[in-house]
């Protein structure tokens, strides 16, 4: 993805003669435009003192117009000594005419990278030819990844005309430069022909560097403690709006580094360089519908070691630039192996495992990486993976998770079976009763989601006469192997839950032809519990029912229909009559689905709704109630009649509410205003509490009346 | 205080490797440890750092890097006046316990010694020469080991001063034709074993009953004639006209000479006493790798860093600036 540049670079190579007693200075140099005399210029430029650690690189420019250049200075030390036994920093200087970055720009980073290897070898190459390199072209993702609010303070506090050093960081030379790097990608490029800048600068020395790292910051300069953010005077206004520009762009540092890269313009730090950068900057726009660039699969992984890195140095302060960049990089469009590879490195560097600890700052981080690497929406095999990381997810991580886009419900059922409460009503309020089957018929078996949906499927059955739930049953085995799994060796109460859950798509008694399609013969194993559950409901139909099952079978499997019509014969003949006096025999006298199937012509054939049909004219739901009301009241009690009872107990409380709050004369518990423009029934409680209100106007908008009867309270209040 | 920081500098003068910035190092060691008269102090958080980063350097017995930049300390001589009240006898008019603590800024000019001359950076010499002229002390350092070895420490006075005597002079020429500048002439090197069979020839070490330890010492009224005699030896011959040059430049009253070393004689822990056999404190460090059997290209310090003579000609030069400090009609 990354392409290069080639550039020729100028050099000139600083030293010392080993062993004697010189003094440092230009050992060789290129036979470039830049000759010996310009370097010596350079050099006194550039001073920034006896450094105590090495390697110190430094950026800046030299000429100007047609002739400016970069200027890169390394200096490391060699492994010689001078006669004092002093070792001998060798210092190179590289210059890279700023015409050849036209076209494309380099990061400092990028520049460092192709030249800290050249010129090392003191066998310097002998007619000063001129060094060619590749630089890869500046990536704005990368830097964007790194942006905190010291670069980009610190980037602003450069519109001044101060001086800046930032002081007590731990970084190595290399980290200061990415820093550098950093802040200068979030000024236009084209400030870099009079950018000076340095891993480190001694306070010791009057030194020309605009930016750099120190000890201490030298009288005159700004100080800036590394991690903070630098304070910037008011006086200093063009950095100011600079700084509110970049903090307002934050959410599109990659488009913004972007934007300021693509301006190569030649500015100063003077008033009209700060007026140029300030309106480059103040052009920035992010255009909806604009295609962003995409982020590369590798500055994701990088954000998130990084992450991993500083938590695990208990560095909190610093998840900020790659959890801002995650963020931005979570809507990106990666191929399912790119977020695998995202997961894997989550899983390995224990990310996840740190993100789920008790601290409210891990909240977003928490989020904002699982939406990268499990997003954009969570699948199955994703939630199996967080699973596989964490024995015992807390409810926090069960949250963010269900926060989520689910790609299928039954992840979202994962979670909120294990939320409970107002999350587990809210998953399985809305799904459709085939989609809440399924769900709990997904394979890995879940214990919870299974018996979370029985509950919810007894629920709609019983509640609202489900039509849909019968044949989603029938697809799934009727959720036998299912509860089987959720209580194992309790085949009791799978008998039980089997039984309600056939009552609450059957109705409470199962016909033969319903019998027939839930008892399949053979059974597997495990499906005794289904079927004793299928017997029970049957009752007195349960022989006829179990016969009518086996026929079928038979004729399934080949045997004439003839043969099966005896064989049902002779099955029949003894025919038990059981009457229990406790619960009167249940008896259905029509074949349900044998009506309504004639009538529609076709299947399929929905064993309930003909059962309503058949119920609903009337003559058989009058025989049914009074015949069998011991058995149909209860069902019927849960469904209209606890509907209307809610409806009326909602009501009362609703009432009372209104008027327990009105009293306290507390309008922001009590919503008058919609109370009564939606339910005009509640007026008296409306009218109550628009007396109370204490700026005398009702919510129906008539104040007089309001005045009126505080009127007569205080006319009767007086004496 | 930037008219103080234009009057009060004191610049280091000296070949490179001479011993500069090590007697730099040396000074803020012994002035933050000893007690004396003066004490020295940072102006700013800087100054302070630097002062503290070079006497902890010394510490851990490391010499310093070569010198890169010119460096500048800006650093403060705080003076006791009780102390100083005998030496400036009459001019403190005997209110010494009610005068303020006598200051002394104390702006060093630590520069790399190749400067001295204008081959290789002509831009860093010219700044210097301005530093030089707006300076009114001088440390001169002259290394007879160095002297002895190479003989050039006539190229890294002669040039310079050459320079610096045609810019002041042609502005404001004083009557004698010398430069204002007080001057202190450092022998460096002391410790090292031919600088102290050389002064021991000439019979002029003695010991200071004072000095617990016995240390060979030479008195500053026989400095000069050892200036002398070391300049006698040195390898090119040319340093007899070092002797001359000052002479000719500087007036006489306001030069004077000192033997010094910045790290001093090796005392062996445990022991007490100065060891003749002994008493080496520079050594080379052992090569990494070799188990501290070979010996490296670098040095180190041996035992701790006893600097001798290192605070006097710097509190000599802040005095005699003090003092014109005091003359009526000064300005103060
Ligand atoms: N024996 C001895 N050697 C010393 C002493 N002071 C310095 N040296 C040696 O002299 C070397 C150079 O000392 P520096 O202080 O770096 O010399 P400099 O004058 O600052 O040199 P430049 O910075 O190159 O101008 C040191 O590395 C030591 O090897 C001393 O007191 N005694
Ligand atoms: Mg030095």
């Amino acid at each position: 993805m990354s392409r290069d540049v080639r550039l020729r670079v100028e050099w000139a190579v600083e030293g010392k003669q080993p062993g004697s007693n010189d003094e440092y200075g230009l050992i060789a140099c290129s036979r470039g435009p830049l000759n010996r005399a310009s370097f010596a210029e350079v050099r006194a430029e550039y001073v920034t003192g006896t450094p105590r650690q090495l390697p110190q690189i430094t950026l800046g420019w030299v000429g100007a117009g047609d002739n400016a250049r970069l200027m890169l200075i390394i200096r490391r030390w060699s492994d010689q000594a001078d006669r004092s036994g002093r070792g001998i920093a060798a210092t190179r200087y590289f210059s890279v005419p700023y015409r050849q970055l036209a076209e494309h720009r380099v990061s400092y980073e990028g520049l460092y990278r192709a030249l800290d290897q050249c010129l090392t070898d003191p066998a310097y190459p002998g007619d000063g030819e001129l060094l060619d390199v590749a630089v890869p072209i500046l990536n704005p993702a990368e830097l964007a990844l790194r942006v905190d609010r010291t670069a980009m303070s610190v980037a602003a506090l450069l519109l001044s005309d101060q001086h800046v050093c930032i002081v007590g960081d731990p970084l190595s030379a290399e980290q200061r430069l990415r820093f550098l790097d950093v802040v200068a990608a979030l000024l236009p490029y084209g400030l870099r022909v009079k950018l000076r800048a340095s891993t480190w600068t001694s306070v010791a020395v009057n030194h020309t560097i605009r930016l750099s790292f120190a000890d201490a910051a030298p009288a005159g300069a700004r100080s800036v403690v590394w991690g903070e953010k630098a304070a910037i005077p008011g006086r200093f206004h063009a950095a100011h709006s600079y700084y509110e520009h970049l903090a307002g762009s934050a959410p599109h540092l990659t488009e913004l580094i972007d934007w300021l890269a693509a301006d190569p313009e030649q500015r100063a730090f003077n008033a009209q360089g700060r007026d140029g950068a300030l309106t480059r900057l103040a052009e920035f726009e992010v255009r909806p519908g604009t295609r962003r660039r995409p982020i590369h699969r590798s500055s994701v992984e990088q954000a998130l070691r990084e992450c991993a890195e500083h938590l695990t140095g208990g560095e909190l302060a610093h998840l900020e630039n790659p959890v801002a960049f995650l963020r931005e990089a979570a809507d990106n469009d990666f191929a399912a192996g790119e977020r695998a590879a995202f997961q894997e490195i989550v899983k390995e560097s224990g990310l996840l495992v740190q993100l789920c600890q008790t601290d409210v700052r891990l909240k977003e981080p928490r989020k904002v990486v699982l939406d990268v690497a499990y997003g954009p929406a969570l699948t199955m095999a994703g939630l199996q993976h967080v699973i596989g990381q964490i024995e015992v997810p807390s409810r926090r991580l069960l949250h963010t998770l269900y926060a989520m886009p689910a790609h299928e419900l039954a992840v979202s059922l994962y979670l909120a079976s294990r939320l409970g409460g107002a999350d587990l009503f809210r998953a399985l309020d809305k799904p459709p009763t085939p989609e809440v089957v399924r769900a709990a018929g997904r394979q890995p078996i879940d214990a919870q989601v299974v018996l979370a949906v029985h509950e919810e499927l007894v629920r709609r059955g019983e509640s609202r006469s489900d039509t849909d739930l019968a044949p989603a049953l029938r697809d799934v085995g009727h959720l036998a192997a299912p509860l089987a799994v959720a209580l194992p060796h309790r085949p009791e109460l799978q008998q039980d839950k089997l039984r309600k859950l056939l009552s609450a798509a059957y109705g409470p008694a199962l016909g033969v032809r319903d019998f027939t399609g839930i008892v399949r013969f053979p059974l597997k194993p495990g499906q005794g519990p289904l079927l004793a559950a299928a017997l029970d409901l049957a009752g007195q139909d349960s022989g006829e029912a179990v016969r009518a099952a086996v026929s079928d079978y038979l004729r399934a499997e080949g045997l004439a229909k003839a043969e099966v019509a005896r064989l049902e014969a002779a099955m029949r003949a003894p025919e038990p009559v059981v009457v229990s006096p406790e619960s009167p025999p249940i008896r259905r006298t029509t074949s349900p689905v044998h009506s309504f199937g004639k009538t529609s012509g076709g299947p399929p054939l929905n064993p309930i709704m003909s059962l309503q049909e058949d119920r609903e004219p009337g003559e058989g739901r009058a025989r049914r109630l009074g015949g069998r009301l011991r058995g149909w009241l209860p069902h019927t009690l849960s469904g209209w009649t606890v509907f209307v009872l809610i409806v009326l107990i909602l009501f009362a409380v609703t009432v009372a509410l209104v008027i327990l709050f009105g009293d306290r004369g507390d309008p922001a518990v009590t919503p008058p205003v919609e109370t009564q423009t939606s339910q005009p029934q509640y007026t008296p409680a409306a009218t109550f509490s628009a007396q109370d209100s204490p700026d005398g106007v009702t919510p129906s908008g008539k104040p007089s009346d309001k005045k009126d009867s505080k009127k007569k309270d205080s006319d009767s209040g007086d004496p | 205080m930037s008219e103080q920081e234009d009057s009060d500098h004191i610049a280091m003068w000296g070949a490179p490797g001479s011993g500069k910035t090590t007697l730099l190092a040396a000074l803020s060691f012994a002035l933050l440890q000893r007690r004396g008269p003066w004490r020295l102090v940072g102006t700013d958080p800087a100054s302070i750092e630097i002062l503290r980063d070079k006497s902890a350097a010394l510490a851990r017995r490391e010499f310093p890097p070569a010198t890169i930049d010119i460096e500048r300390f800006r650093w403060l001589l705080l003076g006791d006046p009780v102390q100083l009240q005998k030496r400036f006898a009459g001019r403190f008019n005997g209110k010494a316990r009610t005068m303020p603590a006598p200051r002394v800024g104390l702006n060093l000019i630590d520069p790399p010694g190749g400067v001295y001359t204008d081959k290789e950076r002509p831009a860093d010499h010219a700044k210097l020469l301005e530093n030089l002229q707006r300076s009114r002390g001088i440390v001169y350092l002259f290394d007879p080991i160095r002297e002895f070895e190479d003989g050039n420490a006539f190229e890294y006075l002669h040039g310079a001063l050459i320079q610096l005597a045609s810019r002041m002079l042609a502005e404001d020429a004083p009557s004698d034709g010398r430069l204002p500048h007080y001057l202190a002439v450092c022998i460096t090197k002391f410790d090292d074993r031919r600088v102290l069979e050389t002064a021991e020839k000439l019979n002029l070490v003695t010991t200071d009953p004072d000095d617990p330890h016995g240390f060979p010492a030479v008195d500053d009224e026989n400095a000069q004639t050892l200036f002398h005699n070391l300049c006698d030896i040195s390898a090119s011959g040319s340093a007899e006209f070092v002797m001359g040059a000052l002479e000719q430049y500087f007036r006489p009253d306001r030069i004077k000479f000192f033997v010094t070393s910045s790290i001093g004689f090796y005392l062996k822990p445990g022991t007490r006493g100065f060891n003749p056999r002994d008493y080496q404190n520079m050594v080379r460090k052992p090569q990494d790798g070799t188990n501290g059997r070979e010996p490296s290209t670098e040095f180190e310090i041996r035992g701790q860093a006893r600097p001798i003579n290192v605070r006097e000609p710097v509190t000599w030069l802040a005095e005699q600036i003090y003092a014109d400090q005091l003359k009526p009609g000064n300005g103060r």
